[in-house]
């Protein structure tokens, strides 16, 4: 990893993080506000709220990120720039990988100190202060994880591209995908619509890192009797069981593959390509 | 590294896009101290050829090594010591001059950002714009600024003078100058033969990707000469015995190079009833056209 590196990439970060940061601390703040005041809230509620309002904006920005960092360079022509200093192809890799990641993780650092804040002190305490933090570190792990996997095949569509063209609809595409076919994949189990889908579509979870990363968690959205309307789309979700819909451990396989395998790519395709300039 | 003659050398060096060639069999060497003029018309493959030594782009086949280093398997080590400064200056837009150039130096593991003071005095650039509010020729200065601050071994610098006013040509060839006193190797792309032929020790001809001549500009430049005759029943035969090379044969009218002494030319010409003479100074103008003007008329 190279150091100079590191230090342009993530200043070229720093509007992205502060942006995302605002935005997405005051969606979550004013959410919890705005339940709290109609009902007692449980953490369960606010695994809908990651789920609905932070996992999949935020997921988008992990995908950009990856998708948009190798070939930005090309396209801007900045990489004349750097590839003319002494730094090898898998520094450069390594290093936007690293930036990327840390400016993902201190956004959703921020989110969640707000988060936690905003439980502190204004909504009603059920639990102790270190379970709380145990809790809301669980949920932001897992949205950590789901991330990771979308910034690394960001990554790998990031050194296949040879333009810039296209990278936010690439993005968007997968991630609105993926995300839609975790949603087909528990149909089948909620009671709410009687049941009457085919269990097989059960098995598109295994597209979705969104739902595989949360089985891995073993995040549980709150029961349908005590769930709030807060949209339609949250009480569609609200079931206990459909995380269990696909197996952790077949998961877990396809999440440390997925990541891998867009790795190895990443960096192959990179090492070899003739950078567009 | 220390007792090698050629800086850069490549061996068949070929580069194809797709089915379209960009440089085909190039075998190249440049020398200790040389400061080597790249010349050729626009595509013919002078870029193709940097960027391939800047292993921005991979070989289809051949070799190149520069420091004796093969420039795909060993790039970040011989850029430890490589300054370069592209045609086309894209930088980040919103740093400063100083902060490209602190960069630079942080990248090579040098200090000493004094010089960045002396580099933008000399270069007249002011070092507090952003890269975006500077003008081309600015941006073309910062380019220069960052390919020379680290004070490389190797500098490859793609058509430095262009958007350049005279007085900062001036200088920067008297910086590329200072840097092969110093040992430095100056490889450089230009269209602008007069800075070739001012400038630079050896000089290399491309066309349609293929180099066609490489001359030392010390020698060749100073001791041949170009003749134009126009005679009625030109007998070539008697051109063939003088050391020329036939540049353009028009019916009655021939140019050639002759490198030799002035009284043997004169004395085998005046067995030939010529009607005009032109005698001239070898220009690279006039390889240029020789090279590049397809239809060789005079």
């Amino acid at each position: 990893m190279n150091l100079t590196l590191f230090m342009i990439e993530m200043r070229s970060y720093m509007k992205s993080i502060i942006l995302w940061s605002v935005i997405l601390s005051i969606i979550l703040a004013v959410q919890l506000i705005l339940i709290n005041k109609t009902m007692n809230i449980t953490l369960g509620y606010l695994s809908i709220i990651m789920f609905v309002a932070i996992n999949l904006p935020l997921a988008i920005y992990a995908t950009k990120a990856g998708a948009r960092s190798l070939i930005k360079e090309e396209s801007n022509g900045t990489i004349e720039y750097i590839y003319a200093q002494p730094i090898s192809r898998l520094s450069i890799v390594f290093t936007k990988m690293a930036t990327a990641v840390l400016s993902y993780a201190i956004i959703l650092i921020i989110v969640g100190f707000v988060c936690l804040l905003t439980y502190l002190l204004v909504i009603t305490p059920f639990l102790s202060f270190g379970e709380l933090f145990d809790e809301i570190g669980n949920l932001f792990m897992c949205t950590f994880v789901i991330g990771l996997v979308f910034m690394t095949i960001g990554f790998m569509i990031s050194a296949i591209k040879s333009k810039n063209k296209h990278t936010s609809g690439t993005s968007l595409l997968i991630v609105f995908g993926t995300y839609i076919a975790g949603f087909i994949s528990i149909l089948p189990n909620i009671q709410y619509l009687g049941r009457n889908f085919p269990p097989i579509l059960e098995g598109l979870g295994y597209l979705s890192p969104f739902m595989m990363v949360s089985s891995l968690f073993g995040i549980t959205l709150p029961d349908t009797t005590t769930a709030i309307n807060i949209d339609i789309f949250s009480q569609l979700l609200v079931n206990r069981d459909i995380y269990y819909a696909i197996n952790q451990n077949s998961s877990l396989i396809i999440i440390i593959c997925v990541i891998v395998i867009s790795v190895i790519v990443c960096v192959g395709v990179y090492k070899n390509k003739d950078l567009k300039i | 590294m220390d007792n090698l003659t050629n800086i850069i050398e490549t061996q068949s060096l070929t580069k194809n896009y797709g089915k379209s060639p960009g440089i085909t069999s190039v075998s190249l060497n440049v020398e200790v101290g040389d400061i080597f003029g790249f010349v050729g018309p626009n595509g013919a493959g002078k870029s193709t050829f940097i960027k391939l030594i800047l292993n921005l782009i991979k070989p289809t086949s051949g070799t190149a090594t520069v420091f004796g280093r093969d420039v795909v398997k060993k790039s970040y080590v011989i850029k430890r010591s490589l300054g370069y400064a592209p045609s086309d200056v894209r930088f980040y837009p919103g740093m400063t001059a100083e902060q490209i150039l602190k960069n630079t130096l942080r990248f090579h593991r040098k200090k000493d950002y004094s010089k960045i003071d002396t580099i933008c005095k000399r270069l007249d650039l002011d070092k507090y714009k952003l890269f975006r509010e500077l003008s081309l020729g600015n941006k073309k200065k910062v380019a220069i600024a960052a390919a020379l601050i680290h004070e490389p071994k190797i500098i490859i610098l793609d058509e430095p003078t262009s958007g350049l006013d005279p007085l900062i040509q001036i200088r920067l060839f008297e910086m590329l100058e200072e840097a092969a006193k110093n040992g430095a190797t100056v490889f450089l792309s230009s269209h602008n033969l007069a800075e070739i032929r001012e400038h630079c020790t050896v000089t290399g001809f491309i066309k349609n990707g293929k180099i066609i001549n490489e001359q030392r500009l010390d020698t060749a430049i100073t001791n041949k000469i170009i003749v134009t005759i126009t005679a009625e029943n030109l007998n070539r035969e008697i051109l063939e015995k003088l050391n020329s090379e036939i540049i353009i044969d028009n019916n009655n009218t021939v140019k050639f190079s002759y490198i030799g002494e002035i009284p043997t030319l004169l004395k085998t010409l005046s067995c030939i009833e010529i009607s005009d003479i032109i005698i001239e100074r070898h220009s690279l103008e006039g390889d240029y056209l020789k090279y590049y003007d397809d239809e060789g008329k005079l």
